[in-house]
């Protein structure tokens, strides 16, 4: 499919695809987790 | 290679929200690098579509839902990552929004001011050991090569070590996507020899995007954007969907 040598590769195609279909890192309802993602409030540095 | 969006800053407008803005500000770069510069929008439009508007930091879920209302584009929330698994994500073309804990890059030159605490940053793709990322909160600074292992560090310790907390955003090399109709060129830019036209609703095999010549975008403004089709032609952003 490509001729870049600098593109994906079907195995890495694979791999992502197989992390992203795992349910162990699926969010579940009411996931505290998710909750954490919450950032702080950070001061201008202009 | 891989389209890189412009990088983009919480400060960037200043709004009312600017201080808690880190996720929005990743989830438009995420936008735009999905949709190749054809969906460009700040973190003020990403805020405005929050589903559960609340003071503080934007969660990741809501987060996303409220960049699909914003601009259409579905980021996907994962939780406890591996790294291995993460990097896997980059490399296969997906951009990312990244949860990280700021106390892992004080002292660094990739430190966020003085800020010690949780944050969010932008990575755009993987090149050897490093990530390409953008910093929301540092305004003037672009993307960086953060070494691997560094983005690893602050994301571990954000979570307590359990793992990587991240927004998946679409993979957009070697990937399959749907022309709005419209014409291709033999370089990537606009004033280039017109090879063609694709039609609407044809399905097209993307080998690559990459930086190329401007084209105006619907939020008023130029972007860069452009895919590689077979054959070495190019389409602007805005003509695959």
């Amino acid at each position: 499919m490509t001729d870049d040598p600098n593109q994906p590769t079907p195995a890495q195609k694979a791999a992502a695809k197989a992390v992203l279909e795992d349910p162990d890192y699926l969010p579940e309802p009411d996931d505290p987790r998710n909750e954490a993602t919450r950032d702080e409030a950070i001061e201008g540095d202009d | 290679m891989t389209y890189q969006p412009p990088p983009q800053a919480q400060f960037r407008p200043v709004t009312a929200r600017s201080m808690d803005d880190c996720v929005p500000t990743c989830c438009a770069m995420g936008a735009d690098r999905a949709t190749v510069g054809a969906k460009v929008v700040t973190h003020q439009t990403i805020r405005n579509a929050d589903p559960t508007p609340a003071p503080g930091g934007m969660s990741y879920q809501d987060a996303v839902v409220a960049t699909q209302r914003a601009t259409g584009v579905v980021g996907q929330v994962r939780f406890f990552l591996p790294p291995a698994d993460t990097l896997a994500l980059l490399q296969a073309g997906h951009a990312l929004t990244v949860s990280i804990d700021t106390h892992a890059t004080a002292g660094t030159k990739y430190a966020t001011g003085t800020f010690r605490g949780g944050h969010s940053v932008y990575a755009n793709a993987a090149v050897g050991s490093t990530a390409i990322v953008k910093d929301p909160g540092r305004t003037t600074s672009g993307f960086e090569a953060w070494p691997w292992t560094l983005l690893v560090k602050a994301a571990m310790l954000r979570s307590g070590q359990r793992g990587m907390n991240v927004i998946v955003w679409p993979d957009t090399e070697g990937v399959s996507r749907t022309s709005v109709g419209g014409p291709y060129y033999d370089k990537p830019y606009r004033s280039s020899k017109v090879m063609g036209s694709l039609a609407k609703g044809q399905k097209v095999t993307v080998t690559s995007t990459f930086n190329g010549g401007g084209w105006p975008n619907l939020s008023g403004g130029t972007s860069m954007g452009w895919y590689r089709l077979p054959g070495d032609v190019y389409v602007p952003g805005s003509g695959l969907r």
